[in-house]
């Protein structure tokens, strides 16, 4: 067995799930004959069909509302959209049909379909193609939004949420999509959603990310390993409904928390961790949450985006920050 | 092969048509050479050899439309640069994706790990902010509070003791600051609070008979060498114990702390092992100590690792104490003033020297048993004629 990059496991998973279940079909904007513009869907077309593999006009809105036809009669649709910059024109669809086709119809019909789409930035793209706007979503109620962090969780996370019964926002951060390797079996075995994994284990602080922040966070782990400082990594996986008892329980052990996002700060994920360990782990802190964020702006293009998205030396100085607060 | 891509050859045409070839593959071609007739929307053009060199491929036949910047011919040789490498799917549309071959070994679902909770206190932020202002040690307050967290009126009520003790403790009632407390009133102090804290402390007390001694008797040493007997019979009085783990350890040394009241405080200098130390060293030991006590010369070392404690406050006063208990150490043995007392022996009354003693132990740590044996064993050895 080779290892593979993230974006190859997620075709792995695609393809998978789709000879298992008859019921999956994948549908975006050149998913099918091109193989998708990230080449995550390559060689589905040829295995299963122009029936079940199909490509769609370049309309966001047509896209996810026909996902929904789809999943509250019984398929399994798994849409692509091509940039996460371009899902808003789909918004409607997905907070006012898909998040609350349970509720509406009294447990009825289920809405048990997948929207993908590649986010954050870091590859020197064009405006629109870099956003990290998980927050707007991880508002909805109704929604699930999961972010995957590593070629073997990007396998095991999307099995679970084509298998989940309900609409689950998944959101590849394309950065990462070639970054590193993993050796991951093709054994069809789902990860747990609604849970955080703790990467590293440390006892002076916790360090809450998700997506390709994680790898910055884990270079940041190991330089402050050097200077004495052990950083417990959590990569938060299911962005909602958030796991904070595993976030909690560390916080209860280290006493300090730093969160790291490349989105913009304000109203960010991030501060719902903050309010929440506010709530339920006040006397347990010994220094006030801190966070490293992308800016509230526009996300800026190739020549500033390593100073928008949050690096090593910007996480490590925050860290040492938490550890002299007095 | 390096590649000729098609140049523009118009001024921004998208693609042009192959309309014949002038060269094969395999064919030698020289610079400027005209290989193919490339058909415009325009124009009919000629394209010459950028290079010198043999040609290995053409990239279409008659008729192919060409896409402008894609590649035309492949010539023999290295590419100089990039331009004339053949193009890998980079694997996106816009941008380029950042790659690399470096394996991650790491579980799908991470590490697990221990969720031991930080020992620490349990203080809200303006708890903390507000002792911090008062000088008040979070340690030392009694928690009141919701879930025996320490409140804001925990911290004023010690704020309030302390500036009380600091004005009571004064010799002018003018004066509010107190007189700080000498190094080992300090030691002592804070060793006292710990043991009020964490110990449970249950004393137990009685006489040795001593009506049996015959000779010189040197009663110090007969004390010290009476406790080490028990110390053997009943090791766990001569343990350590952390009350945070639960746990204690057995010493195999009997380091034995002599508690010395000197005008400066109270100082415990130990004797180590002894058990090894023959009553010669014993007696210089304990000489020198007092000298030391005098002009408080003990070196750090000479305090240090107790693991019982004697104190003998009889020579000065009193019969019976409560001895307090020194933690991690789990006993302590307080022996008063000798004297003597009317004693029932076979139904006489007889006139014997008696010996009071007070035996404190942790409870936490030791039964009541073990005090009691422990005692008996210091009982038994002093009533012997001799050592």
């Amino acid at each position: 067995m080779s290892e593979i990059t993230l974006a190859e496991a997620v075709t792995q998973a695609l393809a998978y799930e789709m000879a298992h279940d008859e019921n999956v079909v994948v549908l975006g904007q050149d998913i099918a004959v091109n193989g998708g513009v990230f080449r995550t869907t390559v060689g589905l077309l040829e295995k299963f069909g122009p029936e079940r593999v199909l490509d769609t006009p370049l309309a966001e809105s047509m896209i996810a509302g026909i996902s929904i036809g789809m999943a509250t009669q019984g398929l399994k649709p798994v849409a692509e959209f091509q940039f996460m910059g371009f899902i808003y024109s789909a918004f409607d669809h997905m907070i006012s049909h898909a998040a609350r086709m349970r509720n509406r119809t009294r447990g009825r019909l289920s809405c048990p379909l997948v929207y993908r789409a590649p986010f954050g930035g870091g590859i020197h793209a064009p405006e629109h193609h870099s956003e990290s706007t998980e927050a707007l979503f991880a508002h909805v109620p109704g929604l699930r939004v999961v972010i995957p962090s590593s070629p073997a969780r990007a396998y095991g996370l999307l099995l679970a949420a084509i298998r989940n019964p309900d609409p689950v926002l998944f959101l590849e951060p394309k950065r990462i999509y070639r970054l590193h390797k993993q050796e991951v079996p093709d054994n069809g075995e789902a990860l747990p959603l609604d849970q955080c994994f703790i990467l590293r284990e440390g006892s002076d602080i916790t360090l809450v990310t998700w997506g390709a922040s994680t790898n910055e966070s884990l270079l940041a782990a190991a330089e402050l390993l050097k200077q004495g400082i052990r950083v417990e990594v959590i990569d938060l996986a299911t962005i909602k409904p958030l796991d904070i008892v595993t976030i909690i329980n560390s916080v209860e052990k280290t006493g300090r928390c730093l969160i790291v996002h490349e989105a913009a700060r304000t109203c960010g994920v991030g501060a719902e961790i903050a309010a929440q360990l506010a709530e339920y782990a006040l006397t347990s802190l010994a220094a006030p949450i801190k966070r490293v964020t992308g800016f509230d702006t526009v996300m800026p293009y190739l020549k500033l985006e390593k100073y928008y998205i949050p690096s090593t030396e910007r996480i490590v100085e925050a860290a040492v920050e938490l550890m002299e607060y007095q | 092969m390096k590649i000729f891509r098609l140049p523009d050859l118009g001024e921004g045409l998208p693609d042009a048509e192959i309309r014949e070839w002038y060269v094969k593959e395999g064919d030698e071609v020289t610079l400027d050479q005209p290989i193919v007739a490339m058909e415009t929307a325009k124009a009919l053009v000629d394209v010459p050899s950028p290079y010198t060199g043999k040609i290995i491929k053409l990239y279409g036949a008659q008729g192919d439309r060409i896409n402008t910047d894609d590649p035309l011919v492949g010539y023999e040789g290295e590419p100089a640069n990039a331009e004339e490498t053949e193009r890998a799917d980079s694997g996106t549309v816009v941008g380029n994706i950042p790659t690399s071959n470096e394996i991650i070994k790491e579980a799908a679902t991470g590490v697990s790990a221990s969720t031991a909770a930080r020992s620490g206190l349990h203080v809200t932020p303006a708890v903390r902010a507000l002792a911090k202002r008062l000088n008040i040690d979070l340690a030392e307050i009694q928690a009141t509070g919701r879930n025996g967290m320490i409140s804001l009126d925990d911290v004023k009520k010690a704020a309030e003791t302390q500036s009380a003790a600091n004005t009571s403790n004064t010799d002018s009632p003018n004066t509010t600051e107190g007189s700080p407390l000498s190094q080992a009133r300090r030691a002592m102090a804070n060793a006292m609070s710990l043991s009020h804290r964490e110990v449970v402390p249950v004393t137990l007390v009685d006489d040795a008979d001593l009506h049996a001694w015959t000779g010189q008797n040197d009663i110090t040493l007969r004390i010290i060498r009476a406790i080490a007997k028990a110390c053997n019979t009943e090791p766990m009085l001569n343990s350590t114990f952390d009350g945070k783990n639960l746990s204690f350890r057995l010493n195999s040394e009997i380091n034995l702390g002599i508690a010395v009241d000197t005008p400066h405080g109270l100082y415990v200098p130990v004797i180590y092992d002894v058990d090894h130390q023959d009553d010669a060293t014993l007696r210089a030991t304990i000489n020198r100590f007092k000298q030391q006590a005098q002009d408080r010369s003990f070196s750090p070392d000479e305090l240090k690792n107790a693991t019982i404690i004697l104190s003998n406050f009889g020579t000065v006063a009193g019969r019976y104490a409560n001895p307090i208990v020194s933690p991690p150490m789990v006993a302590i043995i307080g022996v008063g003033k000798l004297h003597d007392d009317v004693v029932a022996n076979n139904g006489q009354m007889e006139i014997h020297r008696r010996l009071p003693l007070s035996l404190s132990i942790d409870h936490r740590a030791i039964t009541g048993g073990e005090a009691a044996r422990f005692l008996r064993v210091v009982l038994e050895e002093l009533a012997k004629a001799s050592l």
